[in-house]
């Protein structure tokens, strides 16, 4: 069902790329409706999202979560210790072959055909992180994270953009976090 | 506004909405009964992530948030005034039809944009009513 919902944005973005003469204010009320993933509504996508920490308090979760971050290769951006908030970015080679190929193939087709192609892949992909965290009472607070992903093909048009919606990714980031929550907490 | 968005030849500067500034004003902007901006400027946050945008810009002093969803909808939420009584929050959106580069992203001026996609779930999480400073002409209940 993810690789649907992946699709499926995917083959937006695509149409869009081709329509480029649509209604904008329509376009903003579809692009700005809540996600609904696999036919979870936000509480769903939420509880995928969010964990709560009873060990540290709010100051001390935004400096294990900038720490998780760099953990994860992240580089940090915007942070507010006031308000439980920070951002990071990392950015990954997306090339990959079978896309090549499939491009080149076209290429060839289109040669032969008389007419041309402009070969288009993956080549870069940004992945995006939020981190809202909001104490719950003195001693517990709760960690939101929030992931997407930008795709820029080869002619450096940002082309495919999806939420990560992948419960395993979000666990591997709170399993880091607990590991620096421990570390902060213990000053080590 | 349609047609000033397909492609152009010229570098793509943000289409800006064609309606004055008091009917944008109305339409972007709402007040809440309450004076505590900085539960406002957080639950701004919070609603945001629910809506899917990636937080991109933040300035906490300023009390101003932009975030993106999905590479074509950028919104800009700020929190201009407060006072002993009311806080006030407006939002702006821009909005990109198309991937290519040559094609210039838009502003949202649709009511319905704002009040659905933006004040509605805001209010909910605020537990508090989105009051319209001035009412604009075409009204979103």
């Amino acid at each position: 069902m993810k690789s649907k919902f992946r699709l499926l944005v995917t083959i937006g973005l695509t149409s869009v790329l081709l329509a480029s003469c649509t209604d904008p204010n329509k376009h903003a009320l579809d692009i700005g409706a809540p996600p609904i993933i696999d036919g979870k509504t936000i509480a769903a996508v939420r509880s995928i999202q969010s964990r709560s920490f009873d060990t540290l308090n709010q100051e001390n979760l935004v400096q294990a979560s900038a720490a998780t971050l760099q953990d994860l290769g992240f580089t940090v951006g915007e942070i507010s210790n006031e308000f439980g908030v920070l951002t990071g970015s990392k950015e990954r080679d997306a090339v990959e072959a079978g896309q090549i190929a499939v491009q080149s193939v076209l290429v060839v087709f289109a040669a032969l055909g008389g007419s041309s192609h402009t070969p288009r892949y993956d080549e870069i992909q940004k992945i995006s992180i939020t981190v809202l965290i909001s104490e719950i009472d003195e001693k517990s607070s709760q960690v939101r994270v929030f992931f997407d992903r930008h795709i820029t093909n080869n002619l450096g048009e940002l082309w495919k953009a999806d939420l990560i919606t992948d419960a395993e990714i979000y666990q591997q980031f709170f399993d880091k976090m607990s590991q620096s929550t421990f570390l902060e907490e213990n000053k080590l | 506004m349609v047609v000033s968005s397909c492609v152009t030849t010229e570098e793509p500067q943000i289409v800006m909405s064609t309606k004055g500034a008091v009917e944008l004003r109305a339409i972007q902007s709402r007040k809440f009964d309450t004076p505590d901006d900085k539960k406002v400027y957080r639950a701004i946050i919070a609603v945001m992530l629910d809506l899917g945008y990636a937080v991109t810009s933040l300035e906490p002093e300023a009390r101003t948030i932009t975030g993106n969803k999905l590479a074509q909808l950028t919104l800009t939420a700020t929190i201009p005034a407060s006072d002993t009584e009311t806080t006030t929050v407006r939002a702006n959106a821009v909005v990109r039809t198309s991937t290519q580069k040559q094609v210039a992203p838009v502003q949202v001026d649709g009511a319905e944009f704002y009040q659905t996609r933006f004040f509605d779930p805001l209010a909910q999480a605020l537990f508090l009513e989105a009051l319209y400073e001035t009412e604009p002409k075409e009204l979103v209940k």
